[in-house]
């Protein structure tokens, strides 16, 4: 299992500021493994803060006893930390190496799925998101996803 | 538990090119593998990448601990007293060190201390490399 791979590093320097810009929505880049993270932005208090995100693993990647669905854990360091899970969309991708039913064929242990998502923030973490500075970012298993500088601004709205 | 004379420490700050920007984690030395983990750390960040986190900066470090994969997420050093020179500045560089009990930390969270684990730490818009050990009965 490898940590976070200088592609995801390199996709994480793209400047994606806004989901309206749906094309631009975070991709896989040819070849990379693992998670990439977008977050809308300006972000405030009291408003949804979605994030929208792609999974791109293989069978050999899952490694959650439930055959068919994803974990993901997100991470939110700032003024105050929190974190979540996620459980996915119960979507298929391949049957689970350790728990699945029954044994992956080798194509499905070597076949790479990718899974795209949107998420609000704070359903996801059980609680709002404070004021300033979080760095975002989501994990499972070995691998971590490019982290998130977000600004979440107090509220102005009377 | 941030410790500057730690001997590893050193080791590991020895390693780091000047150039190096990030946190780096290496697995404390264990005679066997019931041992407890310890994990040691060094890093070197801009204030930039670590603005809004509290100072010293090492009290929002994150520590992302999977035991068998469940998840446990905390912050190690926030609840601890810190001291201004916990981590050297330099300009616009921040560098320190620190050392885990992933084992002591983990003995709150899970029913059981033996299995597979997968550590890393982030720091503000750096994450680490990602470790792992197994820890037998």
């Amino acid at each position: 299992m490898a940590a976070t791979s200088p592609e995801a590093l390199a996709w994480a320097s793209v400047p994606l500021q806004s989901l309206e810009r749906h094309a631009l929505s975070p991709r896989p880049r040819e070849g990379q493994l693992g998670i990439g993270l977008v977050a809308e932005s300006p972000a405030r208090v009291g408003h949804p803060i979605r994030v929208a995100g792609f999974v791109c693993f293989s069978g050999r990647d899952l490694l959650l006893p439930t055959p068919w669905a994803m974990l993901l854990t997100f991470v939110a360091s700032g003024p105050k930390l929190a974190s979540g899970h996620w459980h996915g969309e119960g979507k298929p991708v391949v049957a689970s190496p350790r728990f699945g039913g029954k044994a992956p064929s080798p194509s499905e242990l070597t076949h790479r799925s990718t899974e795209y998502f949107t998420v609000e923030l704070g359903e996801v973490l059980g609680e709002p998101v404070s004021a300033g500075r979080v760095y975002l970012y989501a994990f499972h298993g070995a691998h971590v996803s490019n982290v998130v500088a977000l600004d979440v601004q107090e509220d102005a709205t009377p | 538990m941030t410790d500057w004379t730690s001997p590893t420490e050193s080791r590991l700050a020895g390693t780091l090119p000047a150039e190096f920007r990030g946190i780096y984690l290496a697995l404390g030395e264990r005679e066997n593998a019931a041992s407890p983990l310890q994990v040691h750390g060094v890093y070197r960040v801009s204030q930039a990448d670590v603005e809004g986190l509290p100072l010293p900066a090492i009290g929002g470090l994150v520590l992302a601990l999977q035991r068998d994969l469940e998840p446990l997420v905390i912050e190690p050093f926030r609840e601890n007293i810190l001291f201004a020179d916990d981590e050297r500045r330099t300009h616009d560089i921040i560098d320190g060190a620190f050392r885990i009990a992933v084992s002591e930390l983990a003995s709150r969270a899970y029913a059981r201390r033996d299995g597979n684990y997968l550590v890393f730490v982030s720091l503000g818009r750096h994450i680490s490399n990602v470790l792992s050990a197994s820890v037998d009965a």
